[in-house]
């Protein structure tokens, strides 16, 4: 799609509509340029935003961070050390919920249960 | 070979709106052309125009340089165009007589009654209203961007075989509301 081609019209399975659509929409245009002033409200616009480089930094760096554990060491350590202690199995999933709580609230219910 | 535009294009990339500034002038005026066929609609077309060029900006970074930049350029202004006119509901508004009398000092156009040319505009305007949102888009690709079925499924991002499919539907179901139309008006 490197060069932008003009259909041939015409194609005679809908005559009628063809013609009607390409008459709705008119033939190709001239160009229309813009005042300064769209250049400028476009500025804006992107000024207010970071630069595209920048924001692949930070999308990039944010991908880091999301993927360092969040859970200080202590935490999960405790963890592991209660749950060996009431032989609860560790799960992957009880790793992997956000809050924590969960795997002590699972395991709470184990206990009582 | 790099060009002078490519060089433009790693500029911008890296946030240098100055250069960004060069791409806007050398193609803006080809892409409101192109806006505001599909919409006829003056304000509309800018606001295309100068989302495109925010889409185009963000996307920057995954550019590829050496490529040329207007094609990629017009796939985003008309995959942003017809979503904006899909959000916008433009179909489902009648065409005011400032909209026409718009479209007719287009050079080109055909030079027909105004009151006729907004009686006829009227008429494929509420056909077209009635029309899944994604026969619309063929459509709109098909008649105001003259694009081939294969530059169709390029913008849009779907199989040949659906554009082909979704462009017949469209022409047959217009077709048939066209013809009633027709026969409302000669009862």
């Amino acid at each position: 799609m490197n060069e932008w081609q003009p259909v041939k019209r015409g194609e005679q399975e809908h005559p009628g509509v063809d013609e009607r659509l390409s008459a709705y929409y008119g033939p190709a245009l001239r160009e229309q340029p813009l005042p300064f002033s769209a250049w400028q409200g476009l500025r804006s616009r992107l000024k207010s935003q970071n630069s595209p480089h920048l924001r692949l930094h930070w999308r990039l760096r944010g991908r880091h961070f999301r993927q360092q554990k969040v859970v200080p060491h202590f935490i999960e350590s405790a963890f592991t050390r209660i749950a060996f202690e009431a032989r609860f199995p560790r799960t992957s999933s009880s790793h992997d919920c956000a809050s924590r709580r969960c795997a002590l609230y699972s395991w709470l219910s184990v206990r009582s249960g | 070979m790099v060009t002078c535009e490519d060089k433009l294009v790693e500029r911008a990339a890296r946030g240098d709106t100055e250069a960004f500034r060069h791409l806007w002038d050398a193609h803006h005026a080809v892409a409101m052309a192109a806006a505001f066929r599909l919409c006829h609609h003056h304000a509309l077309a800018e606001e295309i125009t100068q989302g495109a060029f925010l889409l185009a900006w963000r996307g920057l970074p995954r550019f590829q340089i050496g490529s040329p930049f207007r094609p990629w350029l017009m796939r985003i202004l008309y995959r942003h165009g017809i979503d904006v006119m899909e959000k916008q509901r433009t179909y489902q508004r009648p065409i005011s007589l400032d909209e026409a009398i718009e479209v007719e000092k287009q050079p080109g156009s055909e030079q027909l009654d105004l009151q006729e040319q907004v009686s006829q505009r009227e008429e494929i305007r509420q056909a077209l209203a009635k029309l899944k949102p994604d026969q619309r888009r063929v459509i709109a690709l098909r008649y105001g961007a003259d694009l081939t079925e294969v530059d169709i499924a390029h913008v849009l991002g779907w199989p040949i075989g659906t554009v082909k499919s979704r462009l017949k539907r469209a022409r047959d179901h217009l077709r048939l509301l066209l013809m009633d139309e027709r026969e409302n008006r000669d009862e």
